[in-house]
């Protein structure tokens, strides 16, 4: 599993738009990070410390993602899983309905 | 003189109140590009020949908007003449008929008349083994773009043509009217006298002077790109690297979407792919992007003539290396341009900056606009000389001064 995580991780961050790609527990602990520079810990930090927070309201709102875009960049966040989450950080040069597909089609392989 | 005119009213009278207030000259030719879902668009006519188009978006001095109404009118020699039948026989008309400096082509890029067309081309398809076959059961239904400029190119004249393929696309869509009736699969040809200053671009570097060359600067270019080899004739593919269409991209990890049927009966298929088949020019090495789906089909339609393209090619994911900030260096300032929509799936509420950065007055998001005529670079999308086409990320700039 795993594995299969980390191959996730990987996949989304061959396009060259994507600096991190991340699986975290629903507790916010992550499992699985995939980072392109240490430039971006902060904003990954940022985001962990807000995951717990937006898991929540993510479930009692029936949200099927979340999404934020900055000036420099769009995070979505988008659930796996009863117990997983997804994270992806690309920069504003990003095709954002193409990452959409993307994380979509991962969640099918998955199959989680 | 060419004047333009924009309401957000969608009741059609209505809108054509607020377009006719304004107007101080009796047109001879009138445009509606209409943005949004709107009840009865043949209504919006004028005394003079009157095209309604759907588009995806609209742009004013105001911003760009989903909604709307967008009046292109003027007072030029202009002639409409219409164009019906398969593409060798629409050329030839074409070929035989006047063609004036300045040509704008308006179409529907791929029409299925009724449900009844589906099933019969569906069943057709099933049916043959041949890929020949194939190519020509699909040329019942598409206008390939480059087939259709070559008489434009031959006869030394410009051609800009707006091959419409809306984003939701269903049996009988899209709608283009001609004074009050449906054209259906036909073709306009908006044949101006006058020359009308046209720029065309796209968002790629220049192409390369060789198959491998070109091949590199894509590869570099786009997203997640692998080269690939495709089994093809004309307007239809059989396989990717030995493989149908959807085992390849399941393979490769990708889910778009997947029953057909349903989702042209219910007006839902989704004509933009983020994944596509880079084809590379026998003629010029440029190259033209086919995006792909991953619907159970024997064989896959190509919306351009493959025939001069290698065999051999680049499968890739869209990306622009740059993103907003390297279409604003490909954008000029002008008077009324044409943006393919993909420009607004990738960039969302950003493609605002490009037009807020550059001085555009008006201009519609349409799909993948193409070109015959001379230019002076080397454009990516030049695949057959002077012959410009691809399935995405094309703008084109009219200047009416």
């Amino acid at each position: 599993m795993l594995d299969q995580l980390r191959e996730i991780t990987k996949r989304l961050a061959s396009d060259p738009s994507v600096v991190v790609s991340a699986i975290y527990r629903i507790d916010g602990t992550p499992i699985v990070t995939f980072i392109k520079d240490k430039k971006y810990i902060s904003i990954l930090e940022w985001l962990e410390s807000q995951t717990k927070l937006l898991l929540n309201l993510m479930a009692e709102n029936s949200l099927k993602s979340v999404e934020f875009k900055t000036r420099d960049y769009v995070m979505i966040i988008y659930p796996l899983s009863g117990s997983l989450v997804l994270v992806v950080i690309s920069t504003s040069e990003a095709s954002v309905y193409k990452l959409r597909i993307d994380v979509e089609s991962l969640k099918r392989i998955l199959n989680v | 003189m060419f004047e333009v005119y924009y309401t957000q009213e969608m009741e059609p009278r209505k809108a054509l109140e607020d377009i006719k207030k304004g107007m101080g000259f009796e047109p001879s030719l009138a445009i509606f590009f209409v943005a949004g879902k709107m009840e009865k668009p043949e209504l919006l006519r004028l005394n003079c020949n009157s095209i309604s188009v759907p588009v995806e978006g609209i742009i004013t001095p105001n911003g760009v908007w989903s909604r709307g109404v967008l009046a292109l009118v003027t007072d030029a020699d202009a002639s409409v003449r219409v164009f019906e039948g398969n593409a060798k026989d629409v050329v030839g008309m074409m070929e035989r008929s006047r063609i004036g400096s300045f040509n704008l082509l308006i179409y529907p890029l791929i029409y299925i008349k009724s449900k009844l067309t589906f099933l019969r081309i569906f069943l057709s398809l099933s049916r043959t083994k041949s890929l020949d076959k194939a190519s020509e059961i699909f040329g019942e239904i598409i206008y390939p773009m480059n087939t259709l400029l070559r008489p434009f190119r031959d006869s030394k004249k410009t051609a800009l043509a707006l091959n419409i393929f809306p984003l939701e696309i269903g049996i009988g869509i899209p709608k283009i009217f001609l004074n009050g009736k449906s054209i259906g699969k036909s073709i306009l040809n908006v044949s101006l006298e006058e020359k009308l200053k046209c720029e065309f671009n796209d968002t790629y570097p220049e192409r390369g002077k060789s198959f491998e060359e070109t091949l590199e600067i894509l590869s570099q270019e786009l997203a997640n790109a692998k080269r690939v080899k495709i089994t093809k004739k004309g307007l239809a593919i059989k396989e990717i690297d030995g493989k149908p269409v959807k085992d390849f991209l399941r393979e490769n990890k990708i889910f778009i979407r997947e029953d057909l049927e349903n989702d042209l009966i219910q007006q839902r298929f989704f004509g933009a792919s983020p994944y596509g088949i880079c084809f590379v020019s026998k003629e010029t090495y440029g190259s033209a992007p086919l995006g792909v789906f991953d619907y159970e089909l024997k064989f896959y339609p190509s919306l351009f003539d493959t025939d001069m393209f290698f065999d051999d090619a680049l499968f890739a994911g869209e990306f622009i290396r740059g993103g907003v900030k390297r279409v604003l260096e490909n954008v000029r300032e002008t008077d009324f341009a044409i943006f393919d929509h993909h420009f607004m799936l990738m960039f969302e509420e950003r493609v605002v900056e490009i037009i807020k950065e550059k001085e555009i007055s008006y201009g519609v998001f349409s799909s993948c606009p193409s070109f015959a005529g001379r230019l002076k670079r080397k454009l990516m999308s030049e695949v057959e000389n002077s012959i410009y086409i691809n399935s995405s990320l094309t703008m084109a700039f009219l200047n009416f001064k």
